[in-house]
């Protein structure tokens, strides 16, 4: 149950101003709170990489390597400088020009190797978000609005069924789908955007269907069970019996009830699709981030591998904080009262 | 409230997986790693019922021993979660104030952190292989164990026997774990049922990137790894071991839902 509007105070202009005050310190916390787990997280990194380990030099050349190859690495890994130091340069290493973190494997500036990669795990994290989008809201209202219909009651299976199955399976199913019975998909066709983008997107097609089905399912789910819920509110009785029409009530009772979990649960899919894709590009062979990555923990190329893991999860971290703030803007209970509990429900989302 | 139907097809595949692993570990004529007469590649025939893989391995066997490793890495990794979140969540719920504080501040930073990511990254530093795997893992599953711990326990807090225990000088831990652990049991069990089917997916997916167990044991994601490059030539081979992963984690699911009652 969900408490209703909070009483009305006071003249609408003092409410708009205050609201914009509470919204603007609720900005500022959720900034504040930004900042100190991206803090936290890169102190986390730059520890798991460099301090526990003990010597990241035996590490990477393990215990034959001759004296004169320790050293030069050493020196490449910037190992003689004090922890302080060597944590900031990790962190600034990713930005800047005169000192730039270098990659032990391909010898390049970390920033330029890992820029393009992970332009493309976010091209395609966001084209498959946008696919979820699109066909979110029209199919959760359409389903809710004929509750019990055996529409409904297929897509809800369908949808348990679809939230179980692996990204990177249905990868492989499309892959073996388009091949046989479409004749349409040769593999490793990837086109890369210097080729054009309708290539491009088109070759990008099939990884971000396999990420956005499963995820597509899980916010249907979750979205019309929200409407289904909002349905049976006091208030859509009310203004049913005050003669407001369906398209009324759905615009403006149901949708914005039910908006919230969904864009809650559309920000914990954003984030689970950008992990999700470092997977899906293995099977589809794109030179995204994910294959970097696993290049680099293969080559033991810990400054890329940190950089690369440092700025997966910080995109990660930003998106939630943006979540946080559309949905204050949305609801502005969550501003107001001191419901700073946790976002939603807790989600296992690994 | 909730049909007993979901909870019957979830019961079912259960009962097909537990037939698949006995066969497999016990019954099979072919071992797990023996060269079959067979043949590479070989499309499913009654004498291998799932065809062969490219090395003439009877894939049945390897799918239904793959089923006991996938199992025993995501039982591992849940196991590793959820006592590690009781430990983090029960002091948080007991002790409030600062403990609560930072122990909180923690969990957040970990919950941000995507947990394959955490995964990936702690095997870079300890290396690849199963214990790694479920120890990474178990890790990244923390921190949502110990907020649905926290935020149980929290909530019995203020009742009257836990004061009555404080006032017979009974030990924090004793309190935490024996007299309020019980009570969120069934909540608990539900948030492991859900999470194994989370595990089972996060698993396969490091083991189909090779982080998991080495070859030739198999594991769902590994046999799906090795066949990805036979995609073409031998469409089962990846069909397989792909539906049994996906049937089990819709069963977990299944039976998590009717186990609630029919909430989602």
């Amino acid at each position: 149950m969900k408490p209703g509007r909070t009483a009305r105070e006071g003249s609408s202009l003092g409410r708009a101003k205050s609201r914009a005050r509470l919204l603007a310190a609720f900005a500022l916390r959720k900034v504040r709170d930004l900042v100190v787990t991206l803090a936290l997280m890169s102190l986390l990194v730059f520890f798991l990489f460099y301090i526990i380990p003990g010597d990241p030099v035996t590490m990477i050349l393990g215990t034959e390597a001759s004296p004169a190859k320790r050293a030069t690495l050493e020196d490449l890994l910037g190992l003689q400088e004090s922890a302080p130091k060597r944590y900031l340069q990790s962190v600034t290493g990713l930005f800047s020009d005169q000192n730039p973190s270098l990659s032990l494997r391909f010898q390049q500036p970390v920033r330029d190797l890992i820029g393009p990669r992970l332009a493309l795990t976010c091209r395609m994290a966001f084209l498959a978000f946008g696919i979820v989008v699109l066909l979110v809201i029209p199919l959760g209202l359409g389903l809710a609005l004929h509750r019990g219909s055996w529409l409904d009651r297929l897509l809800c299976g369908l949808g348990e069924f679809f939230m179980a199955v692996p990204g990177y399976f249905l990868g492989l199913v499309l892959i073996l789908l388009f091949a046989f019975v479409f004749k349409s998909f040769t593999p490793g066709s990837y086109q890369g955007p210097e080729t054009g983008w309708g290539p491009h997107l088109a070759s990008l097609a099939l990884p971000c269907l396999a990420l956005a089905l499963p995820k597509l399912a899980q916010a249907l789910l979750f979205f019309r069970t929200a409407l289904a819920e909002a349905q049976d509110q006091d208030y859509v009785r009310t203004a049913r019996s005050k003669g407001a029409s369906r398209g009324r009530i759905v615009a403006f009772h149901l949708i914005r009830n039910a908006l919230l979990p969904l864009v809650t649960s559309l920000g914990l899919i954003l984030a689970d699709l950008i992990t999700g894709s470092l997977i899906v590009e293995q099977v589809f062979v794109l030179p995204g981030a994910g294959r970097l990555l696993l290049t680099a923990i293969e080559a033991r190329d810990l400054p890329l591998a940190q950089a690369l893991i440092l700025s997966i999860a910080t995109l990660v971290v930003v998106i939630n904080v943006l979540v946080d703030l559309v949905n204050a803007l949305i609801d502005p209970r969550l501003v107001s009262a001191a419901s700073q509990a946790g976002r939603g429900e807790d989600a296992f989302n690994v | 409230m909730s049909s007993p139907r979901p909870r019957r097809v979830a019961l079912l595949i259960f009962a097909l997986l537990g037939l698949l692993m006995v066969y497999a570990f016990f019954l099979s004529p072919y071992g797990v790693n023996e060269l079959t007469a067979a043949g590479k590649l070989q499309p499913p025939s009654w004498a291998h019922p799932m065809g062969t893989d490219h090395l003439a391995r009877d894939l049945l066997t390897r799918v239904g021993q793959g089923a006991g490793w996938s199992l025993v890495l995501a039982l591992g990794i849940i196991g590793v979660g959820a006592s590690l979140g009781l430990v983090i969540g029960g002091p948080a719920a007991y002790f409030g104030g600062p403990v609560d504080w930072a122990l909180s501040r923690l969990t957040d930073t970990l919950l941000a952190f995507p947990g394959i990511l955490m995964a990936l990254m702690l095997m870079t530093v300890w290396g690849r292989g199963p214990v790694t795997l479920i120890l990474a893992l178990g890790l990244a599953f923390v921190p949502s164990f110990a907020r649905i711990a926290r935020a149980g326990l929290q909530k019995l807090r203020g009742e009257n026997f836990i004061k009555r225990l404080e006032i017979m000088d009974a030990p924090a831990g004793r309190i935490i774990f024996v007299h309020m652990l019980p009570l969120i049991r069934d909540q608990y069990l539900n948030a492991i049922m859900l999470g194994l089917a989370n595990a089972l997916l996060a698993e396969s997916g490091l083991s189909f990137l090779g982080f998991g167990l080495q070859p030739p044991t198999p594991s769902w994601g590994s046999i799906l790894a090795e066949s990805q490059a036979y995609i073409f030539q031998a469409p089962w081979y990846a069909l397989f071991p792909g539906s049994a992963l996906v049937l089990t984690v819709f069963a977990i699911y299944l039976y998590g839902r009717s186990w609630q009652g029919g909430e989602v």
